[in-house]
């Protein structure tokens, strides 16, 4: 049994891994992952990848692949949205973080399932991907952060070799903008998107909560991922399939 | 305690003024409340009914709603029967807590292949989850700051003792 937490990426990063036997070195590795994503994929720090290329001073022949990867992700949840999720928005430089969160959690769980482990729960500001169960039997619990609460849980969600996103306002204001306008979103509180992947959780919800209430059909619709939303007011939407614990 | 049997039946039309009411529409419920008024019958309150229930779209009667009044707060949950209009087909769930429905579930609408719950109201009391009960928590946690504050970290730190 291992449980970390470090603060990589501007996020807390919580780690809770079930499996005996001695993990130190992957579970080094996976911090390592961390923070080489953020030295790299940062829009915030200036001789990042994604700064450099974003500036016009990579060749086109000089992309690594994982950057490719990010770029398509974008384009493709970009189109998906309707132009709502937005990695390059007018006047801005290139902001890939709201794919590359999902995408680097759910890399560094497949890195912890490669290397042995079956058994863990891997949370990234609140993004969640769990792997087996925490006891035999039992899924893994995941309380959704009242949006009003913060101490307090409006549900509680069942998961086993999952992912979980939530996107809300209620924590930096609104810095989710609707790519389609430019503006803050409105209309929803929070939005949380449960898949089979962290990528999808993440993007999906993310754009859900861009696209303020036609987010709520928009994100039902999609055929991989159940979803919990709350709106402005105060109305909880959810799909049938919503694993809720009992 | 006597299990409660509850017959419903509810108008599509007077259904979706309810679903339309304060709620924004969520699903194209525009052209279903166009719909000629079909009825929705649950004449039980677990399984759906094998078939369509007597379809008496012509006229629809006032809602029969018939209860054992043991308890006031049993939960029930009953379902309609699919019934088809030249929209589509709809079937709609409703839960009651007492007299009272508490939710809404649209389980077949002629625009969408998913089944949406609406729930009236995010429940003013937040479930007092203790971190004993959940393993980790779902929410937009983006700052060192907020964390420290924060039910994961208190998850997190039982997890280091």
């Amino acid at each position: 049994m291992t449980t970390r937490v470090e603060q990589v990426m501007g996020l807390p990063i919580s780690l809770d891994l079930r499996d005996e036997g001695d993990f130190a070195e992957v579970v080094d590795e996976v911090f390592a992952w961390f923070r080489e994503v953020d030295a790299r994929f940062s829009p915030f720090k200036e001789d990042s990848e994604v700064s450099r290329y974003d500036r016009g001073e990579l060749p086109a022949a000089g992309l690594s692949d994982d950057l490719l990867e990010v770029l398509e992700l974008c384009a493709y949840y970009e189109q998906l949205s309707g132009g709502a999720f937005r990695a390059r928005l007018p006047g801005r430089g290139l902001d890939p973080c709201a794919v590359v969160k999902g995408w680097a959690v759910q890399r560094a769980a497949d890195l912890l399932k490669a290397e042995g482990a079956t058994t863990f729960c891997l949370n990234a500001g609140g993004d969640v991907v769990t792997a087996g169960e925490p006891e035999p039997g039992r899924p893994w619990r995941v309380g959704v952060r009242h949006p009003e609460q913060p101490l307090a849980v409006c549900a509680v969600l069942e998961s086993r070799d999952g992912a979980i996103a939530t996107s809300a306002a209620y924590e930096r204001g609104s810095h989710i903008l609707d790519g389609r306008s430019g503006t803050p979103a409105t209309g929803l509180m929070s939005v949380t998107v449960v898949a089979g992947d962290l990528v999808t959780a993440d993007a999906l919800a993310t754009a859900a909560f861009a696209m303020g209430s036609e987010g709520i059909t928009w994100a039902a619709d999609r055929p991989d991922c159940e979803i919990l939303i709350v709106d402005d007011h105060r109305r909880v939407h959810r799909t049938a399939g919503l694993a809720l614990a009992s | 305690m006597k299990k409660t049997i509850f017959v419903v039946a509810l108008s599509i039309a007077g259904f979706i003024a309810v679903w339309r009411f304060e709620p924004g529409p969520v699903h194209n419920t525009s052209a279903i409340a166009q719909a000629p008024p079909a009825s929705v019958t649950a004449p039980s309150t677990s399984a759906p009914p094998p078939t369509a229930a007597p379809a008496t779209s012509a006229t629809p009667s006032s809602p029969p709603r018939t209860s054992t009044s043991d308890s006031a707060d049993t939960t029930v949950t009953t379902r309609g029967s699919a019934e088809s209009s030249r929209y589509g087909t709809v079937q709609v769930q409703v839960t009651f807590t007492g007299t009272r429905f508490t939710a809404i579930t649209l389980l077949q609408a002629p625009d969408s292949g998913r089944s949406l719950t609406a729930l009236p109201r995010l429940q003013e009391e937040a479930m007092q989850a203790q971190s004993a009960d959940i393993d980790t928590v779902t929410g937009a946690t983006e700052t060192s700051e907020s964390y420290k504050t924060s039910l994961q970290a208190a998850i997190d730190a039982r997890g280091n003792r």
